[in-house]
């Protein structure tokens, strides 16, 4: 198992955001994490990525708990790409990308560096864009930049928050085509996601949080009606179809 | 790797070398600019000198200048130098701290907290008096008592910030605001001392709140420059670090950086700077303001060379701002604190018109 997560707890304040959460996911899995507004799914990737700390639980990354590795380790291991980057100053798509090579390098980026990082753009298909600043470029344009930073870390695991929130159609299916990609290089992908057909198109594993605690938990089978009303509160019909599952919504449970 | 993808790759590569080289000679170019203003800025003055002349002295072929140049002129140039260097620095390096662009080395009130010092030292301990002389309407009995006591407030509005930053784990917005509200309680507090000074003490108050690099002498640049150089060092050496923590905490975090420490080393060591450099030269605005976002539109916002191409365009404005306080009404000297902040309010709307795409 790549990553494994033990009775994970965290709160803030008082207030509990998760709750005995504990799943794995293995070498070149793709996990989505759905569940309705303010149950957990992003506090679970902060403490995935040791941005946030959990009050108890074990985060482990090839059986080596996430306590025993640096901050560099750790940023070596996972990439993570927020829901919107909020760069304070005009900076350049590449030089945005080169952040990813922070944690392999010293005081300044080397040679190899900046070859990863060309490369990086390269396999993004971004080198039209790559001297132009980033707040020139449109949202999806800027979700592709934060993934290819995330991959410029070179890492074993992929976290993403909620990747295609702000796209249109096109670049929704772009952005997930260019992560599930990721996989075949034997990356981890654990992502958080609102649109419940694009999670069914591309994972491997969907987990259903609820409440700060897991609900269900497989393939993406997981994805039945019953689940979704329980979790969602919202009545759905699913269909089988050649491409994957169709997830229909009917009306709200009242 | 197909040769396609190659190719793109090292034409990426070469368009990035290519746009890195623009900005080292950007830094070059400003060097130049710099040791010609410091050539001219020596020839000023009440005695005619030539650059030749200047040249000559300062490589001792000819030793006949040397007091002008060596005693009157150059710890003036110098200070220019080292003060503008400094405080452009950690303008710079503040607004990537506080990641807001309005971060400079008065944002934090720590001017204010020296006016306030100043202020104490003329009125409370008896450091100032106005004279007649030859060359300035005021003399301090004793300006190192003025110097001291604006730099110990100047580190007690340093230490409240910083402990909030670290014992209450405070975000930026929060270190701005309490760095207004210190502003405001030390204007206060100024304000309140000026209403119980003399005519004398008010003078001398007044006086030293115009920033003036005529007041450091060899012993002030040597100290200034002893504080400034290691920091323009440090904040190089770290300017990659402080790259990434533009990006905001959580990304900073993600990417290996430890945010807290980085944030609380900066504040400090810029707040040390900010604190000599004002107790030393008095308050000099827009400087620490307006350099850092003047190099950012001329050569973009990558840290490793905004530092130290603002540590050369801040050197370079003030000495700039302090030759024409020199010679604009000759033979009247003017505080370059008045003329940077005559050139660097107008600087700094042009600025904020042009600079929509950030702030």
């Amino acid at each position: 198992m790549k990553l494994k997560i033990n009775g994970l707890q965290f709160s803030y304040d008082s207030t509990p955001v998760l709750e005995d959460v504990s799943f794995g996911v293995k070498k070149g899995e793709m996990l989505t994490i759905i569940g309705p507004n303010a149950s957990g799914k992003t506090t679970l990737l902060k403490c995935i990525n040791d941005i946030l700390t959990p009050q108890k639980g074990t985060i482990l990354i090839d059986d080596e708990s996430l306590n025993d590795l640096s901050m560099t380790d750790i940023a070596r291991e996972i990439g993570h790409v927020p829901q919107a980057g909020s760069k304070s100053f005009p900076t350049t798509v590449f030089d945005t990308v080169l952040m990813g090579r922070k944690p392999h390098g010293s005081w300044k980026p080397s040679e190899k560096d900046l070859e990863k990082v060309s490369n990086t753009i390269s396999r993004l298909n971004l080198e039209h864009i790559a001297m132009k600043n980033i707040g020139e470029i449109s949202g999806g344009q800027k979700q592709k930049v934060l993934i290819a930073r995330a991959l410029a870390q070179n890492p074993d695991i992929l976290l993403l928050d909620e990747p295609t929130s702000s796209l249109d159609l096109k670049h929704q299916l772009k952005v997930l085509d260019i992560v599930s990609k990721q996989t075949e290089n034997g990356i981890s992908v654990v992502m958080t996601m609102h649109d419940l057909n694009l999670a069914a198109r591309y994972s491997s594993k969907i987990l259903m949080l609820k409440e700060g605690n897991i609900f269900a938990a497989g393939d993406v089978d997981v994805l039945d009606p019953k689940n979704i009303e329980s979790v969602f509160e919202v009545k759905v019909d699913v269909i089988e179809k050649s491409e994957g599952l169709m997830i229909i919504p009917e009306e709200p449970v009242s | 790797m197909a040769v396609e993808e190659q190719k793109i790759t090292e034409d990426i590569l070469g368009k990035y070398k290519e746009y890195s080289h623009k900005r080292v000679y950007f830094f070059l170019l400003s060097l130049v600019l710099l040791v010609s203003i410091a050539l001219f800025s020596l020839t000023i003055g009440p005695a005619d000198v030539s650059i030749a002349e200047a040249v000559s002295t300062l490589i001792g072929t000819d030793t006949s200048l040397n007091t002008i140049i060596w005693n009157i002129r150059m710890p003036r140039v110098l200070a220019a130098i080292a003060a503008g260097a400094g405080l452009a620095v950690v303008g710079a390096a503040m607004q990537t701290i506080l990641r807001n662009p309005l971060g400079s080395p008065f944002t934090l009130g720590i001017s204010n907290a020296a006016a306030f010092g100043a202020a104490f030292a003329v009125i409370v301990l008896g450091a100032g008096t106005t004279q007649s002389a030859a060359e300035d309407a005021v003399i301090f009995n004793n300006p190192y008592i003025i110097t001291i006591s604006a730099f110990a407030f100047s580190l007690v509005a340093t230490f409240v910030i910083l402990l909030l930053a670290k014992y209450k784990n405070a975000s930026p917005a929060t270190m701005i605001l309490t760095g207004v509200a210190l502003g405001s309680l030390f204007t206060a507090g100024y304000t309140a001392l000026q209403y119980f000074a003399d005519d004398v003490q008010l003078a001398s108050i007044v006086f030293w709140t115009f920033g003036d690099v005529a007041r450091a002498a060899w012993i002030e640049v040597g100290l200034i420059s002893l504080v400034v150089i290691p920091s323009t060092l440090y904040f190089l050496r770290k300017s990659w670090d402080y790259e990434v923590l533009d990006s905001g905490d959580e990304s900073a975090k993600a990417l290996g950086i430890d945010v807290e420490k980085l944030r609380l080393h900066g504040m400090l060591i810029s707040s040390f700077v900010t604190a000599l450099i004002i107790s030393f030269v008095g308050v000099i605005g827009f400087v620490g303001l307006v350099v850092p976002h003047m190099v950012r539109r001329l050569i973009g916002g990558n840290e490793r060379y905004l530092i130290p191409s603002s540590c050369i365009i801040g050197a370079v404005l003030l000495l700039a701002s302090d030759t024409v306080a020199r010679t604009i009404i000759s033979p009247v000297v003017l505080p370059v604190g008045i003329v940077t902040s005559f050139m660097g309010a107008p600087l700094f709307i042009y600025l904020v018109i042009k600079g929509r795409e950030y702030w």
